[in-house]
């Protein structure tokens, strides 16, 4: 809904005067050369990484989510399973993912709930913010940083990952990139960019109190990651 | 103005320096001066000491009053003319001379002049390790010092070439000098000239810390190449009357002075 | 924001005599150091990463209007409404017109400084709309009345046990001082307050130009949660959060969060670029950015200045500031506090009022040392201080308040100081008189009055010396 015309007036003369004063600045201070090395560059000089899927794990363990390695997606419902049992995770939800539906099978037939993040937000309140455990495909990980990259879209919608308890992220080992500047050079996010990509390193976590470490404040309190291949 | 351009590349020993004293180790520590020009010229350096300087001006131009600070520093500004390095045995004003007199002749007419006075300007300890490249000789009973950066030392003239662990070098060269760790070493003192007078609950509160660390350190003796670090941490052990474990008070003196004094075996 | 010197001076004497106060900010702010530390030692060549750091901000700085322009486009093409507000009242009001026209009574917000410089909430109260801190720490000053005295940590100054007894006051739980379980209080408090939120209102921690992308560091979630659940999504940012290229985001984050928590990286990294498209399901109808001027663009015309505008808000300067470890937060009467706000502070509210800031400094330089992106933060309160006494032209022409921090009676001291020095007679002159004061008046009556009685306070009054280096070296026999 576009705002009112007098604002939209108001608004064009502010962004005139500030952008005016702007260049003014941009003309009284010469530029000066920035003679730079490229974050490429400094990024040869830092210690090797290693194997990326062995660095990415590592990185998500010592901030405690918990991880797993499975060497195919046809093995991912067997070798998941028993964190379902030992979190006692009663409930699951996940979005469109024609992918996920063995895996949901799987965790059906062993008792856990299964639901679908299929209508909107505000059709779906109770089910998006009552389930135990959401589950999400990525769009790849961040080796160095230990990050998966979620985009969220019509078929994973962004709250999977937020509103749960629990997350379970699914992450393959094709798809690591070894450090932030990689990925982004790799032109993926600019060809079509999306709504919202989100970088989660760890659970949601506060240093607010006597910096001290909680979890869970907002966002899981538990990540849960699942490397395949 | 932000970061110092470049590492500055140290001169060939000179056969002459001038010294720049300094206003506070004029009137409060003149034995250091006298020890920090002595040394130089047993390293055979011929010292000049033009008689009519006076102060860097960091006090007004520190305080905002640059029209002040300028017109001080023109005058010392006529006095060094020779070609020759302008050796300052404190990090504060020899900050305020490499650093900030081109800032503040900038777009004057004597700026090429204040550049070129800047290049030439060296802490005494830098000067004495870099440039003399003295390897001293220690004398005397054991002796415990412990040993206090100063902030513009170590944060603004240091960086400028590599003079920032040059005080360390040259007690390191003292036999019978052990030098203890001071714990919080680089926190600053509170001195920062007239800060100490204008904020001066937590100027005292920074240098209550500071002491209490002294004390801890166990050294008989602190030294440090900043005169107001010296009056400051200095008058508040005097002030507070702590004695050190040997039950003496902790001697409280300039790097040059004490350097000679281990050197002369006093 | 109030800065106000008197105040100043209180809040600082109340800081220095409360030892629990300062206890705990020395431990947090300890922590904090330490775990920065250990981050930045992991890296090869971390001035180099400076540089590029420095250098990211510089670029965009360089070409800021081109770059806004680009941003705003890139960033009305998806559908979200950026306006423009010269003023935080502007601001104020263009938040209020969004609410009015949804109905809105109920504001949710994540961290945001500008917030805290539009004085947001309260101005949102005064329309009878409530707004609700979900960053934890906002949301534990917000219960006690206070503002933040912290950047990144705004509770950094309470203990568990005062955080227990305030939940217990305030949201009527029994007392924990447990710090899971006070978080998981918060989580269950605000978990509600998502939902029946009308607007969610964030800040931005970097606007990418090349690809309208508003990019959001955090770690608990509620950035996330403001930004998804309620329908509306306002994004408040100054003018100078605008990078280039998506790119500059790798050295900057890398430098932000090792700086700012000692942190690889935070949980959550969160790229926004529109409202919720068709075929999603969550995720805010509406989004606005509102860019914020408010003395940014006159601090841009400075080339020195400038480099205040380089700030990413990591709050390193603070963790190492020994006076701001000692007088803590609320002493600068400003949501920029510590180094960072001894310089942002008086540009944005004038030297008349809030020149005392750059003046509380010893200019150590700690800061500058620890600075992720090398502001020259002593440099800039030399300036500052020059700016407050005797105004150059381009200072009068761009700050407000310039030379309204001129005393008559230090103007004259200076003069005198000056008379003194730049004549090589009257400085002898002046020296043989201290010399002989020092040797004949005891140290109680030299230390009775004025500034001297001040320093004898806490120190020993050093005695000049009767015989200065001047007369040492005059004596000695001529080489």
């Amino acid at each position: 809904m576009p705002a009112p015309t007098d604002s939209a007036a108001a608004n064009a003369a502010a962004r005139e005067r500030i952008l005016t004063r702007l260049r003014q600045g941009m003309a009284a201070v010469p530029a000066r050369p920035e003679v730079l090395e490229l974050d490429e560059d400094w990024l040869r000089r830092q210690p090797p990484l290693g194997d990326p899927a062995e660095r990415f794990l590592r990185e998500q363990q010592s901030v405690g989510s918990q991880v797993l390695r499975v060497p195919t997606w046809e093995a991912l419902p067997a070798a998941v399973a028993p964190w379902f049992r030992e979190h006692g995770i009663a409930s699951a939800i996940t979005g469109r993912v024609e992918r996920l539906t063995p895996l949901r099978r799987h965790l059906a037939e062993l008792g856990v709930t299964v639901r679908t993040y299929d209508k909107p937000l505000e059709q779906q309140r109770g089910e998006v913010f009552g389930t135990d455990c959401g589950i999400t495909t990525s769009a790849g990980g961040i080796a160095e940083t230990g990050s998966i990259i979620l985009v969220p879209g019509p078929e994973e919608p962004r709250l999977l990952s937020l509103a749960v308890p629990i997350h379970l992220a699914l992450v393959e080992r094709a798809r690591l990139h070894a450090t932030l500047g990689d990925f982004i050079r790799s032109g993926a996010y600019q060809r079509a960019v999306p709504t919202n990509l989100v970088l989660v390193s760890g659970a949601s976590r506060t240093a607010d109190i006597e910096l001290t470490l909680a979890v869970g404040v907002h966002g899981p309190r538990l990540l849960l990651v699942a490397l395949i291949g | 103005m932000s970061a110092p351009a470049s590492i500055r590349a140290y001169p060939p020993k000179p056969s002459e320096a001038y010294v720049f004293g300094t206003c506070l180790m004029d009137l409060f520590y003149p034995q250091a001066g006298l020890a920090a020009v002595e040394l130089m010229e047993r390293e055979g350096v011929r010292v000049i000491f033009p008689p009519d300087q006076t102060c860097c001006g960091q006090p007004a131009f520190n305080s905002g009053y640059r029209d002040e600070a300028r017109r001080v520093a023109r005058a010392q500004l006529a006095l060094f003319p020779k070609p020759i390095p302008v050796v300052v045995p404190s990090g504060s004003c020899g900050a305020m001379l490499a650093r900030h007199y081109p800032e503040l002749f900038a777009g004057e007419p004597d700026e090429a002049r204040a550049r070129d006075f800047a290049a030439r300007v060296f802490e005494w300890s830098d000067f004495m390790v870099n440039v003399l490249r003295v390897r001293l000789r220690g004398r005397g009973a054991p002796c415990a010092v412990t040993y206090h950066p100063s902030c513009h030392l170590l944060r603004e003239l240091g960086p400028l070439g590599n003079g920032a662990q040059a005080p360390q070098t040259l007690l390191a060269q003292l036999e019978g000098v052990e030098l203890r760790p001071l714990p919080d070493a680089e926190v600053c003192c509170g001195f920062g000239g007239t800060f100490a007078i204008k904020q001066a609950a937590i100027s005292e509160a920074m240098v209550v810390d500071k002491c209490r660390a002294v004390a801890e350190s166990g050294a008989q003796v602190l030294v440090s190449v900043d005169c107001g670090c010296l009056l400051n941490i200095g008058g508040a052990l005097e002030r507070s009357g702590k004695p050190t474990a040997a039950g003496t008070p902790v001697r409280v003196l300039p790097l040059p002075q004490f350097v000679k004094e281990r050197i002369d075996g006093a | 924001m109030a800065p106000d010197p008197k105040a100043f001076r209180a809040e600082s004497a109340r800081a220095l005599g409360n030892a629990a106060l300062r206890a705990n900010y020395r431990n947090a702010t300890q922590r904090v150091r330490s775990r920065r530390d250990e981050r930045m030692s992991e890296l090869t060549d971390l001035p180099a990463l400076r540089g590029i750091g420095q250098a990211a901000k510089r670029r965009a700085l360089a070409r800021l209007p081109d770059l806004l322009e680009q941003l705003e486009e890139r960033l009305t093409r998806r559908g979200v409404q950026v306006h423009w507000a010269e003023t935080t009242a502007r601001a104020n009001a263009i938040v209020l017109e969004i609410a009015r026209r949804r109905g809105a009574r109920r504001v949710v917000k994540g961290k945001s400084m500008v917030s805290e410089e539009m004085e947001l909430n309260h101005f949102l109260a005064g329309h009878g709309i409530e707004a609700l801190e979900a960053d934890l720490g906002e949301f534990i000053v917000q219960l006690a009345g206070q503002l933040p005295v912290h950047l990144v940590v705004p509770a950094i100054h309470m203990n568990r046990q005062e955080i227990a007894r305030l939940f217990q006051d305030k949201l009527a739980v029994p007392y924990t001082a447990d710090v899971q379980e006070l978080t998981r209080i918060a989580r269950r408090v605000l978990r509600e307050k998502f939902q029946q939120a009308d607007i969610g209102i964030s800040g931005v921690n970097f606007a990418v130009a090349e690809t309208g992308t508003l990019a959001l560091v955090e770690n608990e979630g509620n950035g996330r949660m403001v930004t998804s659940v309620p329908p509306v999504h306002i994004a408040l940012m100054g003018i100078e959060k605008v990078v280039e290229r998506l790119e500059d985001l790798a050295p900057l984050v890398r430098l932000l969060t090792r700086s700012a928590t000692g942190q690889t990286i935070t949980s959550y990294f969160n790229w926004l670029s529109s409202p919720r498209r068709p075929g999603e399901l969550d995720g805010p109808e509406e989004v606005h950015v509102i860019l914020l001027d408010s003395g940014r663009s006159a601090i841009y015309r400075d080339a020195q200045l400038r480099e205040t505008l380089d700030c990413i808000r990591c709050a390193a300067c603070l963790n190492v500031c020994p006076v701001y470890q000692r007088i803590g937060g609320k002493a600068y009467g400003s949501p920029y506090m510590g180094p960072i706000g001894k310089i942002l502070t008086p540009q944005m509210a004038g030297l008349d009022r809030a020149g005392h800031l750059a003046g509380a400094s010893t200019l150590c330089g700690a800061c500058y040392e620890v600075c992720p992106v090398q502001i020259p933060i002593p440099d800039l309160l030399l300036r500052l201080r020059q700016e407050a006494s005797q105004p150059t032209a381009a200072g009068r022409a761009l700050l407000p308040g310039a030379g309204g921090g001129r005393s008559a009676g230090e103007a004259l001291v200076w003069k005198g100081w000056q008379v003194l020095h730049d004549r090589p007679a009257a400085y002898r002159l002046f020296t043989r008189l201290a010399g002989l004061l020092g040797a004949v008046l005891p140290e109680a009556a030299l230390g009775a009055a004025g500034p001297l009685s001040t320093w004898r306070k806490a120190r020993a009054l050093p005695v000049p010396a009767r015989r200065t280096l001047h007369d040492l070296l005059a004596d000695r026999p001529r080489q």
